[in-house]
């Protein structure tokens, strides 16, 4: 076992892992109460991270904390409704962009650039924005004015006023400075006209309590019509690590092995919680995704996996990796097309990894003194 | 009998679930099966005898040495007494059914008496988030009982409550009484984002920090259930019966849900 493990990198002795996979694995072996985190890395890598803390007893938690906290609670607490981009770039007649981070989105992936084409008797885009802070989107394509709600309110009051008004209930009454009723009731009316509505928001604008409020508006518009949401993209692959978290330890992340089974849990297994609190004697931060290693990281003993550029000067043993997708291929959550895809690499270089050096660092823990 | 004494011999290097120390769990064990039992959360498998001091034989009535590492005091209480002597950590009294919490010292962790259906939890200090709030996935948060803090808690507080009282002595932070569906939260400030999605239930203070406006103002009223709950609120935690108003502006909501809850404020 640990011959071929490092047979996949001793083909790479230009990184010079294999003494710095040593010295991981006597850190990481010595620790009682270690602690996974970053995690932005491919599929394999997930896994082999997840395996490994099943040897060492780890925490395991992600960087996109969010999309755990509140996406995945908010699933989990209430149900929700949701699509992929394509059927949202298609069919929709409504684009609603709930939050700076929904606008920011769509400017950056520009996933709505074009008007979408597939269905002829679909009518002309509609974009909406409700509580964005005065943000519009440059690169989305609409046929009508962008009309905005609530720049100047939380996401939260904005979506209860549409609930309320939607719901065909009384509200107090409005002060000055904010919009006035009938501005939130023709907001109400124009979402209720919409024959497929599809509301964008970013979980990192919103906690479970507002998330829960905007899927419970979406139920409440579906007793009418169609109206469906869709969740920014957790960054890091973050979506992709809490599937395979969810598949392997039937928990989405975090998730602590400390006592030789999988235990879900938000707070106790936060990995900055663990870490800050002195709750964690050891870190493996793996960063082939990014993110980089957090300031709250320098008090705990670091193995960092980092890619090429990315700086860990806090960690103890600092190990490059490759970034799935351009050094060497791999398998990656595809927010567009919402699956798994294998991607292929775009500029290869001998770089291992995330897998290959968690298989090293398991394979010497064997081999060692775990 | 005397009072099982659980004394920590040093600060726990790691988090405690301390599920097992409730009475009907100790019942019938004695000194060496206590102290055999597992309550380490890492792959050391930490028991209560590397830990603690074990003195006394009544599990009806545990004395523990606090910390804010020690998670899952009293979960599923179904009766007794259990004193800690400090802080706790995170599900004090989680899903109790009955019996007696008292904390000297503060909750730290989140999450104390979520899912509870009766007995009482008393916190002299301080608590941290979603006290009487539901876990992440649950129906409910608090579900009976009643859980008294005499210091501030943190944002969530009765998050999902059902039923059951929450009397908070002093300050309660945002989101209280979010998606609640019954039940009453009684506190001398609410936070931001009070009763938010909440469809039933009551939550009552002193002052509202920017109450949402889809609570609708109907009146001031002098209702006659007020003196009832302060004389009985009064009876289980002296002095905080004062935080009951006797003349009110009442609030309905939140529209944003069933609009059947009411923010009570005076």
């Amino acid at each position: 076992m640990r011959g071929e493990a490092l047979s996949v990198l001793s083909g790479h002795p230009e990184t010079g892992a294999d003494p710095a996979i040593g010295r991981a694995a006597a850190l990481l072996g010595g620790a009682r109460r270690p602690v996974i985190a970053g995690l932005g890395c491919d599929v394999d890598g997930v896994r082999a991270a997840l395996r490994l803390a099943a040897a060492l007893g780890a925490s395991v938690d992600h960087a996109a904390r969010a999309h755990g906290r509140s996406e995945l609670r908010v699933l989990a607490d209430s149900g929700v409704m949701t699509t992929t981009v394509a059927e949202a770039r298609h069919r929709s007649d409504l684009i609603v962009l709930a939050g700076p981070g929904a606008v920011a989105w769509a400017d950056h992936a520009k996933a709505f650039a074009d008007a979408g084409g597939l269905y002829s008797w679909r009518g002309e885009r509609g974009v909406l924005c409700l509580a964005t802070g005065g943000a519009r989107p440059a690169h989305v394509a609409t046929g009508t004015p962008v009309a905005a709600l609530g720049d100047g309110m939380s996401l939260h009051r904005v979506l209860s006023l549409l609930r309320a008004r939607v719901g065909q209930k009384p509200v107090a009454p409005l002060p000055g400075n904010g919009p006035a009723l009938a501005a939130i009731d023709a907001v109400a009316l124009q979402m209720k006209s919409a024959a497929f509505g599809v509301m964008i928001v970013d979980a990192n604008d919103a906690d479970h309590v507002t998330l829960d409020a905007l899927q419970a508006l979406v139920k409440d518009l579906n007793k009418e019509t169609r109206f469906t949401t869709l969740g920014v993209p957790a960054h890091h692959h973050g979506r992709g690590a809490h599937l395979v978290s969810a598949w392997t330890t039937g928990g989405h992340l975090p998730v602590g092995l400390g006592r030789g089974y999988p235990e879900q849990d938000d707070w106790v297994h936060d990995a900055e919680r663990r870490v800050t609190a002195g709750e964690a004697d050891a870190l493996l931060w793996i960063g082939a995704l990014g993110p980089d290693l957090p300031a709250w990281a320098a008090g705990v003993p670091t193995v960092a996996l980092i890619h090429h550029g990315a700086t860990a000067n806090t960690a103890d043993v600092v190990i490059e990796v490759g970034v799935p997708g351009v050094t060497h291929g791999g398998v990656l959550m595809d927010a567009v097309r919402d699956g798994f895809a294998a991607v292929d690499a775009k500029a290869p270089q001998p770089l291992p990894s995330v897998a290959a050096v968690i298989a090293g660092i398991e394979a010497a823990l064997i081999g060692g003194n775990p | 009998m005397a009072a099982l004494t659980f004394t920590l011999k040093a600060t726990p290097p790691e988090r405690l679930d301390l599920s097992a120390l409730v009475l009907e769990r100790l019942t019938g064990l004695d000194a060496d099966a206590i102290k055999a039992l597992v309550v380490g959360t890492s792959r050391d498998g930490l028991t209560v005898g590397d830990l603690f001091d074990v003195s006394g034989d009544d599990p009806a009535d545990i004395r523990l040495s606090g910390d804010e590492r020690l998670d899952n005091i009293g979960r599923g209480l179904k009766g007794g007494r259990i004193t800690v002597e400090g802080d706790a950590g995170i599900y004090l009294g989680r899903a109790m059914k009955a019996g007696l919490i008292a904390v000297s010292g503060s909750v730290r962790g989140p999450y104390a008496g979520t899912a509870m259906t009766g007995g009482t939890i008393r916190i002299a200090g301080d608590a941290a988030d979603a006290v009487g709030g539901a876990v992440p996935g649950a129906m409910h948060g608090q579900a009976g009982g009643l859980i008294t803090v005499a210091g501030h808690v943190g944002a969530y507080a009765g998050d999902r409550m059902r039923r059951g009282v929450l009397v908070v002595e002093g300050y309660v932070g945002d989101a209280a009484g979010a998606r609640m569906v019954g039940g009453t939260i009684l506190a001398r400030t609410l936070g931001t984002r009070a009763g938010a999605g909440m469809k039933r239930g009551t939550l009552i203070a002193k002052t509202v920090a920017d109450l949402e406006p889809t609570f609708v103002p109907t009146g001031t009223y002098a209702m006659p259930f007020l003196t009832i709950l302060r004389k009985w609120v009064e009876s289980e935690v002296p002095g905080a019966g004062a935080l009951v108003p006797s003349n009110p502006m009442r609030y309905r909501g939140d529209m944003a849900a069933l609009g059947k809850g009411e923010v009570i404020v005076g």
